[in-house]
């Protein structure tokens, strides 16, 4: 019960990222018909933000325990990688007041960190349990 | 059955009421330590302001819709330019009580190579400026060169890199500290390298004069004033005495936002204080509640051979846990929301924020951390001294 409620949690963040990078925290917008560097990051996000959306979905339909916590740690993963993503491997815009910087960056460096640990306690959750029934 | 056996059990074993408490906890330690830091963030933004203007009277011309657009550009970052006649600077320097002035000229790039912004350039006098230099020193002591620039700490262009401003490659030599004002969104150059972007944009066919020889003009002059001269009345000389320009006395610009400061600050101070004190009167009901309710379960402790120290300890440890929890979580979602967003902070409240730092900040937390954690005790003393007292006989005769 506690690992669904974890996986459901999980799922959540992972729709937020993927909703709110194109949304509510998006990256700067098109001007004169020219996308800026934040663009493309903002595109990456979302990409990474679908992939852990999914593997979230399968995690909580899989039953297998041990599955689980695979799935777990491939999102901890790739959440961990989604922090780098908007500056530091993708380039954003020039100035920190803009949107890319002063919202899209702050808010996709706290999602993913809180879906980071999410995962994480779902990871170590896992491990207990599987050290348990052995 | 140890205490923290019980204890566990007894937060655990009720979620809901344990999730409740630790909200209070929460939302107390939040508005606690949010509010510390962001009541010593304007403060910090504002005596930073008040450093870098460094000069007693900024003298604009008046087509520059006086103070205000100066304000705009220094505390938000709105890119402007205006010019008036280079030769008010000598009539400034005959003003009786006038020590030092240095002229400043300012220039709005056309859209900055990586992104479709624009930035605000800041032309001063080598030779005579007061009010740049001192500060400008933190990020590059020598003299800048043509075509050579320092940039605001906002801006992404790193140390040895350039810019392209108007087709001219400009050499980043510098970059200067966080302000948490509009300054740091700004180019500083030398007054040469802004008279040649001049011409670079007229040249590209955008317009920044309407006749004058870019040699000709000057933005703003910069006015410090000798000792023991009235800066209020140096500053009605200059408005009286010079047409076309308006001397705005540094302070009195300042005064505006630190006025609206200090009504934000007393607000954020009045909330911090109404949210702990209705917490700590929302905890002493809701542990006076929970002991009446807990009476059998502590009744039949007590029959099992937990002694009345025990228990008064046991509810005392309980809050003491739930509100080092809660506190600990507020204070993590305050530096997760407060210091990440504080440009969109900044920006929405449209007053300058100069975040803490980390051992500044540590200090706040620490200090919420302390007045949260004791508070659930000292809530939940009363209730734990009447614990202390239950007859346990007549509570489990009574049977509810």
């Amino acid at each position: 019960m506690k690992r669904t409620i974890i996986g459901i949690a999980e799922g959540v963040v992972a729709l937020v990222l993927t909703i709110g990078a194109f949304t509510f925290f998006k990256a700067c917008g098109e001007h004169d018909g020219k996308f800026m560097a934040c663009h493309w990051a903002q595109n990456a996000v979302i990409l990474a933000g679908i992939v852990l959306t999914a593997l979230a979905l399968v995690r909580i339909v899989f039953p297998d325990e041990k599955i689980k916590t695979g799935l777990s740690i491939g999102v901890f993963a790739l959440s961990v990688s989604v922090i780098f993503i908007p500056g530091t491997v993708i380039n954003l815009c020039m100035m920190e007041s803009m949107a890319c910087r002063s919202t899209f960056k702050p808010a996709v460096i706290v999602v993913s960190a809180v879906l980071a640990a999410i995962t994480l306690a779902d990871v170590i959750a896992g491990f207990v349990k599987a050290k348990k029934t052995q | 059955m140890s205490i923290k056996r019980v204890l566990y059990k007894s937060i655990v074993g009720k979620p809901l009421r344990s999730f409740a408490l630790l909200f209070i906890c929460i939302v107390m330690s939040a508005a606690v330590y949010g509010g510390a830091v962001i009541s010593v963030s304007l403060q910090n933004g504002i005596d930073s302001l008040e450093q870098r203007l460094g000069a007693d009277i900024i003298v604009l011309p008046e087509s520059a819709s006086e103070k205000v657009k100066l304000e705009n550009i220094l505390l938000q970052g709105t890119p402007g330019y205006f010019y008036m006649d280079k030769d008010i600077a000598n009539k400034l320097a005959a003003i009786n009580g006038v020590d030092k002035l240095s002229a400043q000229y300012f220039l709005v790039s056309a859209n900055a190579e990586c992104c479709t912004v624009q930035v605000q350039i800041i032309g001063f006098d080598e030779d005579t400026d007061f009010s740049v230099k001192p500060w400008l020193r933190e990020a590059y002591s020598g003299k800048l060169g043509k075509n050579e620039i320092v940039v605001g700490s906002d801006l992404s262009t790193r140390v040895g890199h350039s810019l392209t401003l108007y087709g001219v490659e400009c050499k980043a030599v510098g970059k200067l500290e966080t302000t948490g004002t509009g300054l740091d969104t700004a180019i500083y150059a030398g007054s040469d390298t802004v008279r040649g972007l001049i011409k670079a944009a007229e040249s590209k066919g955008i317009s920044v004069l309407s006749k004058q020889d870019p040699a000709d003009v000057i933005s703003s002059v910069y006015i410090k004033v000798k000792d023991g001269y009235d800066i209020d009345e140096v500053t009605a000389s200059i408005n009286l005495g010079i047409d076309g320009v308006q001397a705005v006395r540094t302070k009195s610009m300042i005064t505006g936002t630190a006025d609206k400061l200090s009504v934000i600050s007393g607000s954020v101070r009045l909330l911090i204080t109404a949210v702990w004190l209705l917490s700590a009167v929302i905890m002493l009901i809701v542990f006076t509640v929970l002991i009446n309710e807990r009476k059998r379960e502590f009744a039949v402790l007590r029959a099992v051979g937990f002694s009345r120290r025990r228990l008064a300890a046991q509810v005392l440890l309980g809050s003491l846990v739930i509100c080092f929890v809660g506190a600990v979580l507020g204070i993590g979602i305050c530096t997760a929301v407060v210091f990440p967003f504080s440009r969109l902070i900044e920006r929405k409240a449209g007053l300058p924020l100069l975040t803490p730092d980390a051992l500044t900040a540590a200090g706040y937390a620490f200090a919420a951390l302390a007045a949260v954690t004791v508070t659930g005790p000292l809530a939940s003393a009363y209730s734990a001294y009447r614990l202390s007292r239950i007859d346990t006989g007549r509570i489990l005769r009574e049977g509810d």
